[in-house]
């Protein structure tokens, strides 16, 4: 038997998103029921996606950089030795600290949490079923929909997380593999990719495109396939997998459109992630998924149904955690009547593969087409003192400006350190700062950051 | 929930004084690493042909390895010796089979055939089949739990083939003490429950597999002690009791109630999900068939 209980706010999903949204309302004094499936507040992101991949890109870079930088006087690892259990020791830890923190912060602020699966019996009241089996149903003024998303699979590649895993299940792997193929090209599928060809396994990308992560600007995207091409990676574009078995012994055989076989030890089907929808009945809210199995939404991020809200990776692209995270915050700054954020719309973003890419307003092309043309400053690493300390000579940082060179529009990076670069760039972007600040003022020496000057230079040299 | 152990011991009358010298006789062997895994003599037989026809293909030679628990340990035991892994150590039985290849992992099959102690005790016999079927339905229980949960389906199928693999042990150590007395039957069944997962572990651990799965062992009567093993020891726990509802057929009100098991929380199954796993445990137990 189960009574309602009555909340102002009801928060499906304790994932970057609804966090934000959840902290947000509680700033405004509000009563918030957090509803979260898993043992653990922090959804994908904390539990299976970027704090595990992250951590093990950090090793993975740290290993590559300490080799590189000792020009070889010391052998790190033999590829055959390493069991990625090993390498993956420090994720526990990782993860352990970071719900720790999120756990104290709702506590300190107050959010009543609650295990279970939610679903709607209408617009404003949820039925949530406990792991216990117990049901209980819950009310609120507002409802924010924040419950992610997880791996496409298609009837094609059937997917076992054994032999062929997808994003969620790959780092529970307990070796590194000898061999891989990665089907896919987009962030998630570059990222994994360029991490475990940086340990040292054979790596085959394939993908329909003609490079990888192509909505981002091709030159550095150039320079990370490059890079990777460097590392021994394969990438096979304009190409896609029709089949993928086990051979019932030790390799997954995948059949690609043209005609060839790629053998491998494992593969990590990474084509796309889908909304979790499944569990939520929303219909019972009068809600549908689009065609795309995403909830539509308007920029303050409502559903078409007034206080019925939805953030995150189930509204679709970008689908990173600072934007769920903003998206949160935007949420439910809007449904309790207060102003937005501030620069709401000047969200950087980063792939990390290795090496980085990061940007952070107009690209190239889309200066062009809303200015009529764009000035490029262009530095790239080896012209940076850093860059040579550091043994990270590839890389690339881009500056980009309206046609008269005067007005900064957009900041794209790829090498070591682009996620923390890009941020520099938002700050002057946000504090509308020409580009000769960057030659007027000074950097310390030697920096990474150097590059700014040596793009800015670059693009005044050109000015009309 | 009482975990299995504890249903075992209450269903047992408690054994004489004897037993308490086989205690300790046995812990001192373990430490000295002189306790021996016996094998089934008609495993023995079949492994024995198949891995010395050079026509067995290899799908089959894998096979083998995956449905006997006395015979995977053996391998994986085998494999993380110095002379074969070369350094890697072997974390599961698809790990052995890829890293060896298939006329390695034949040739290994004929060493531990050869060469290792024979399951030999008339009483045991029929009580060790059964366990071993048992292990391998909990292993393929454990294997869909964990692929529904996207865990480590390759280690959790091995903890669920291993985590009895301490009982033939004791069965075979204490067969002597067994045969000197009829009444000892009773005490030797009680310190198998009460040893089994201790030997186990620490056999698995001399082996030099993973911690995890050690530890997934010792502690799959008791989950909440597992400390960072404690998902993996869980999903053993609830496979184990979902095999032993399945093989000895239990009623459809004891099956529903697994789906609310109290260890799902500890690797975030939900209880719809696991719905799904019971509804297809007729399809999950014959998987494996072709085992002991």
């Amino acid at each position: 038997m189960s009574n309602e209980e009555r909340f102002d706010v009801l928060v499906i999903g304790g994932g970057p998103g609804g966090q934000k949204a959840a902290l947000q309302a509680r700033e405004a004094n509000k009563r918030v029921l957090l509803i979260e499936e898993t043992s653990a507040i922090g959804g994908e992101c904390v539990r299976r996606g970027t704090i595990p991949s992250k951590t093990l890109r950090e090793t993975a870079c740290a290993l590559r950089a300490f080799v590189a930088r000792t020009n070889g006087a010391y052998e790190v690892l033999h590829k055959e030795v390493v069991p990625l259990e090993s390498l993956m020791s420090r994720v526990g830890t990782v993860v352990d600290a970071h719900l720790e923190y999120m756990g104290r912060m709702l506590a300190r602020c107050d959010v009543t949490l609650c295990r279970g699966r939610a679903s709607f019996a209408s617009p404003k009241t949820l039925t949530v079923r406990e792991q216990s089996g117990a049901t209980r149903t819950v009310s609120g003024d507002i409802v924010v929909i924040a419950t992610g998303s997880r791996p496409r699979a298609t009837k094609e590649i059937p997917i076992d997380h054994e032999h062929i895993m997808d994003s969620d299940s790959f780092l529970s792997l307990a070796y590194l593999p000898r061999s891989l193929t990665v089907l896919g090209a987009g962030v998630i599928a570059s990222e994994y990719a360029s991490i475990f060809a940086a340990l040292g396994t054979q790596v085959t990308m394939v993908d329909r495109g003609d490079r990888p992560v192509s909505f981002l600007d091709p030159e550095l995207t150039s320079v990370l396939l490059s890079e990777l091409r460097a590392r021994g990676l394969e990438f096979v574009g304009g190409d896609r997998a029709v089949s993928a078995a086990w051979n019932g012994v030790d390799a997954v055989e995948t059949t690609l459109a043209s005609g060839r076989v790629v053998r491998s030890e494992k593969v990590l089907v990474a084509q796309g992630r889908i909304a979790n929808l499944g569990h939520l009945a929303i219909e019972n809210a009068g809600l549908t998924a689009n065609a795309r199995g995403l909830l539509d939404v308007d920029a303050n991020g409502q559903t078409s149904v007034p206080g019925v809200y939805a953030v995150g990776d189930v509204v679709g692209p970008p689908a990173l955690a600072s934007s769920a995270m903003e998206q949160g915050r935007t949420a439910m700054r809007h449904a309790l009547g207060l102003p937005p954020p501030l620069h709401a719309d000047l969200l950087p973003m980063a792939v990390y593969t290795i090496p980085e890419m990061a940007g952070v307003g107009l690209t190239e092309e889309q200066a062009k087409t809303a200015h009529g043309g764009a000035l490029v400053g262009r530095a790239t690493f080896d012209e940076i003192a850093r860059g040579h300390i550091a043994a990270a000579t590839s890389g690339l940082l881009k500056l980009v400006l309206d046609p008269t060179g005067r007005i900064l529009l957009g900041v794209h990076v790829v090498g070591e350190g682009a996620s923390e670069l890009v941020h520099i760039g938002q700050m002057a972007l946000i504090g509308r700062l020409p580009p000769d600040a960057f030659v007027e003022n000074v950097f310390n020496f030697p920096t990474m950051a150097e590059a700014y000057r040596v793009a800015a230079l670059d693009a005044i040299s050109r000015r009309p | 929930m009482q975990s299995s152990l504890q249903r075992v011991q209450h269903e047992r009358p408690p054994g004489p004084d004897t037993v308490e010298s086989e205690r300790p006789r046995i812990r001192a062997r373990l430490a000295a690493g002189q306790l021996e895994l016996p094998i089934l003599p008609d495993v023995v037989a079949g492994v024995l042909r198949a891995a010395s026809d050079p026509d067995t293909d290899a799908r089959k030679l894998a096979e083998l390895v995956r449905t006997d628990a006395a015979i995977a340990a053996h391998v994986l035991r085998v494999a993380n010796s110095s002379y074969f892994s070369r350094g890697t150590p072997v974390v599961s039985l698809q790990h052995a089979v890829s890293r060896l290849g298939i006329k390695t992992l034949r040739d290994i099959l004929l060493i531990v055939t050869c060469d290792q102690k024979l399951f030999r005790s008339g009483t045991r016999g029929p009580e060790l089949r059964e366990e071993l079927r048992m292990s391998l339905a909990t292993a393929a229980f454990a294997q869909e739990i964990a692929r529904v949960c996207r865990r480590n389906v390759e280690g959790s199928f091995l903890a669920g083939l291993l985590h009895h693999v301490g009982r033939p042990v004791l069965y075979a150590e204490l067969a002597a003490f067994e045969a000197a007395d009829p009444h000892h039957a009773d005490a030797v069944t009680v310190l198998t429950d009460e040893l089994h997962a201790e030997v186990g572990a620490e056999m698995l651990t001399l082996w030099q597999l993973p911690r995890e799965l050690s530890l997934a062992v010792r502690f799959h009567h008791c989950p909440e002690d597992a400390k960072d093993a404690k998902g993996a020891a869980s999903i053993v726990a609830v496979a184990s009791d979902v095999a032993r509802a399945t093989l000895r057929h239990a009623g459809e009100l004891e099956v529903a109630a697994l789906a609310t098991h109290p260890l799902l929380s500890s690797f975030d199954l939900h209880p719809d999900d696991m719905a799904s796993v019971l509804a297809r445990r007729a399809e999950i137990a014959s998987s494996l068939q072709g085992g002991s």
